[in-house]
């Protein structure tokens, strides 16, 4: 506790400094927005940069706060949770709907099948092994059935059988034997082994060689056909295998979109005080405010068919990868995934605006 | 003030007399003295299963030849019910529970014997082949029902609880453009459709999640051949869903007597049957019509006189076998009520419930609350949720 008020009071001194804003007036604005109904906490305020001149009083308003997000969170049923925390189910869900997913070869879970497609079940350790150990299974991208964050996925390109070791892309490896214990499947609802989705030919060039993916922020009800609320573009540098952003840790990049053609309108890196804006890739040098989504309306018709699906969900945050295929439905998350904050920051712009006002106060009546 | 204090006097002398009746009765059937059955409802406090006074006499609690296993100890009061599948199906788990779509999609996906769709309304592009014609549109809907080809159908909405919008539709009269019910009762097309869009109790109906067309089913022959009744029969079976497999844990089979069309036991007030399957052999043993003190077994079947005894559920097998293909279908939700319905292609998968009754699983004499089940919920309860289940 003391450390984070000492954080916030760095922060705050920084500010002071570099942007001109006394300290007193950061603690008053930060007080009224407190209040409102977005909530933002000191924590938001730096990390939105609600201090910035340019953001007039009501437009600081329409941020929301972490402590508010339940709002946000409670537009979706709470019976339909399971699809935010089970991947399994929502690939089998969505599979049966004819909505693209990215193809599962093989589930691990001990002494159960769990059914999913065409996809091998592994329900023996000496069944996992003997998979790891054919050349032909590789490569693979594997990830627990729960988990967010990358937490647990790898991306194999061979099996070394002189050492019987699982090479990852970037060239290190692990025993066959070893493997199962970097599993993080924490909830015992499986590992899923999975063909390596590849990325859109046309953005090899500018993004590199690994599948980037668009964050697509849906409301969904009733009354309305789904709408795209927020979208933005999770770009991978480096030897990243995966776009999580990760609060700007993995070094990976962030791009907000343009709803009306997918171009690409600003890219940063970081969070909070320490966003830094990006004009083009580290790795191609391509210069990125120049590109749009590849075949935006395909990928935006894609994913409210989706939406469609589910009409519980009616905050649905959809992972959508660009593939060589065509759009790929990689999850859709529910909450406390990040999703929120990234757009906010990137847009300038708080989720609390007219069209989901409007939204809450269709919904906020029955909401529990 | 006084009209209200007048009519809670008047339940609870009423209450009493329901004891008093039923202490006789007990008192009847094993020579029990009143004073040994209040000791014995006193002590049932010391079991953790919160048993009172009702689940003493509705299970029969005062005859120790009748219970099976460890006897009062394993019983679950009836204040348990709900919280017991609470326990095991947290909320945010309850989907397949509660989407009858969804579930028929993923159960489907997963080739587990599911009731078969004529049609479905959902405004999806695409659904599961398993859903039958995809009408999108209310006014397909519409073509749909005014098809005298499509009849007899059984309608339900996709999230719907205790029967709300769900209706047996047995023909299509052009004359008036109506649907003919299964009482003889019509109902105009245009006004049957409104329950595609309007919620008909925004608690029990959620329109928006679409509505089901399933084609009815002919019953086992078998069955038949014992109820003389053509209304279809179905089991419920209770399963324990962990890590390590599906545990089945009871199953009751409920037989619909005439002219009742449909096998709701509902503490016997229709008259249906009830019986206790062998989890293992799929064989029944006790049949019961009611709730303790006031019912008795039947060895045979009242209308046609058949023995029950020993009779074997058909396909009981399959059943099992669905139960456990289907446990890692739905790995959050750690307890399944399966119903299945008992039809001529064999048994087909009706529902999962999330939520379901734990009375009548156990007026056969079989507690709920078993040494493995009470670990079992030690074990994926949640304890901070549910208090109960620390004093297991």
């Amino acid at each position: 506790m003391l450390k984070r008020v000492a954080d916030y009071a760095a922060m705050a001194r920084r500010v002071s400094v570099e942007h001109g804003i006394p300290v007193i007036q950061q603690a008053f604005d930060i007080l009224h927005l407190a209040r409102k109904t977005g909530r933002i906490g000191p924590g938001d305020y730096f990390t939105y940069r609600l201090f910035d001149k340019l953001l007039g009083q009501a437009e600081k308003e329409e941020f929301v706060g972490w402590k508010a997000e339940s709002r946000l969170d409670a537009l979706n049923d709470r019976a339909w949770h399971c699809l935010g925390l089970d991947k399994v189910l929502t690939y089998s869900l969505l599979r049966a709907n004819s909505i693209r997913i990215p193809e599962t070869r093989a589930i691990y879970l001990l002494n159960q099948i769990r059914p999913l497609g065409g996809a091998v079940s592994l329900n023996t350790t000496t069944a996992l092994h003997s998979w790891l150990r054919t050349s032909e299974n590789y490569p693979f991208f594997s990830k627990p059935s729960a988990s967010g964050f990358a937490r647990g996925a790898f991306l194999a390109e061979c099996y070394d059988s002189q050492r019987d070791r699982v090479v990852f892309r970037g060239g290190s490896s692990i025993e066959v034997e070893a493997f199962y214990r970097e599993f993080h499947d924490l909830e015992k609802l499986g590992y899923l082994f999975q063909t390596p989705i590849r990325t859109d030919p046309r953005l090899a060039a500018t993004l590199g060689a690994t599948v980037t993916s668009l964050r697509m922020m849906v409301l969904c009800d009733e009354t309305q056909e789904p709408t795209l609320h927020r979208a933005f573009w999770k770009l991978p540098v480096s030897s990243n295998f995966h776009d999580n952003y990760n609060g700007g840790l993995s070094g990976n990049l962030a791009a907000a979109i343009d709803p009306q053609t997918g171009q690409i309108t600003r890219v940063i890196n970081g969070t909070g005080l320490d966003i830094v804006e990006i004009e083009s890739h580290p790795d191609t040098g391509a210069n990125l405010k120049t590109l749009f989504v590849p075949d935006w309306l395909e990928v935006l018709n894609f994913t409210l068919k989706a939406a469609r699906t589910l009409p519980k969900l009616r905050f649905q945050q959809w992972d959508i990868a660009l593939s060589a295929d065509g759009p790929v439905a990689l999850e859709v998350n529910l909450f406390s995934t990040g999703g929120s904050e990234l757009t906010q920051m990137l847009y300038r712009r708080g989720l609390l605006d007219a069209t989901m006002k409007s939204f809450l106060a269709r919904h906020e009546p029955a909401l529990p | 003030m006084q009209a209200k204090s007048e009519s809670s006097a008047i339940r609870i002398f009423n209450q009493l007399s329901e004891y008093r009746e039923w202490a006789a009765l007990a008192q009847a059937q094993t020579g029990k003295s009143l004073l040994t059955q209040l000791r014995e409802i006193r002590a049932l406090r010391n079991f953790g299963g919160q048993c009172g006074i009702s689940d003493y006499y509705w299970y029969k609690l005062y005859d120790d030849q009748y219970q099976w296993g460890r006897g009062a100890c394993d019983f679950l009061g009836w204040r348990l019910q709900q919280q017991f599948s609470l326990a095991l199906n947290p909320r945010y788990a309850a989907l397949p529970a509660e989407d009858k779509l969804s579930f028929m999609s993923l159960a489907g996906s997963a080739e587990l014997p599911i009731a078969p769709l004529r049609a479905c309304f959902h405004r999806a592009d695409r659904l599961a082949d398993a859903m039958g014609i995809h009408l999108k549109t209310r006014s397909a809907v519409g073509a749909f029902l005014r098809d005298p080809t499509m009849y007899p159908l059984f309608g339900k909405p996709s999230f719907s609880q205790q029967g709300y919008g769900a209706a047996y539709l047995a023909g299509y009269e052009a004359t008036t453009d109506s649907v003919q019910l299964l009482d003889g009762k019509t109902i105009a097309v245009e006004r049957f459709m409104d329950r595609l869009d309007q919620t008909m109790d925004s608690r029990y109906h959620k329109p928006e999640c679409g509505y089901l067309f399933q084609e009815p089913f002919t019953l086992a022959p078998e069955i038949l051949a014992i109820t003389k009744w053509p209304a279809i029969c179905g089991v419920r079976i209770i399963c324990l869903n962990g890590p390590d497999g599906v545990t089945p844990i009871r199953a009751m089979w409920k037989i619909a007597t005439p002219p009742n069309h449909v096998d709701n036991f509902s503490l016997g007030k229709y008259g249906n049957l009830l019986a206790d399957i062998n989890l293992a052999s799929g064989e029944i043993s006790r049949t019961i019509s009611g709730f303790w003190p006031r019912t008795q077994i039947l060895l045979k079947h009242p209308a046609s006189g058949q023995s029950l005894v020993g009779f074997k559920v058909p396909g009981w097998t399959k059943i099992l076998e669905a139960c456990q293909r289907a446990g890692p279908l739905f790995p959050l939700m750690k307890i399944h009520h399966w119903d299945f319905a008992l039809t001529d292609q064999g048994p087909l998968i009706l529902e999962l419930n999330d939520i379901g009754a734990t009375e009548f699983a156990q007026v056969h004499g079989h507690g709920l609350l078993t040494p493995p089940t009470r670990e079992f919920l030690k074990r994926f309860g949640n304890p901070q949720e549910q208090v109960w289940i620390k004093a297991l």
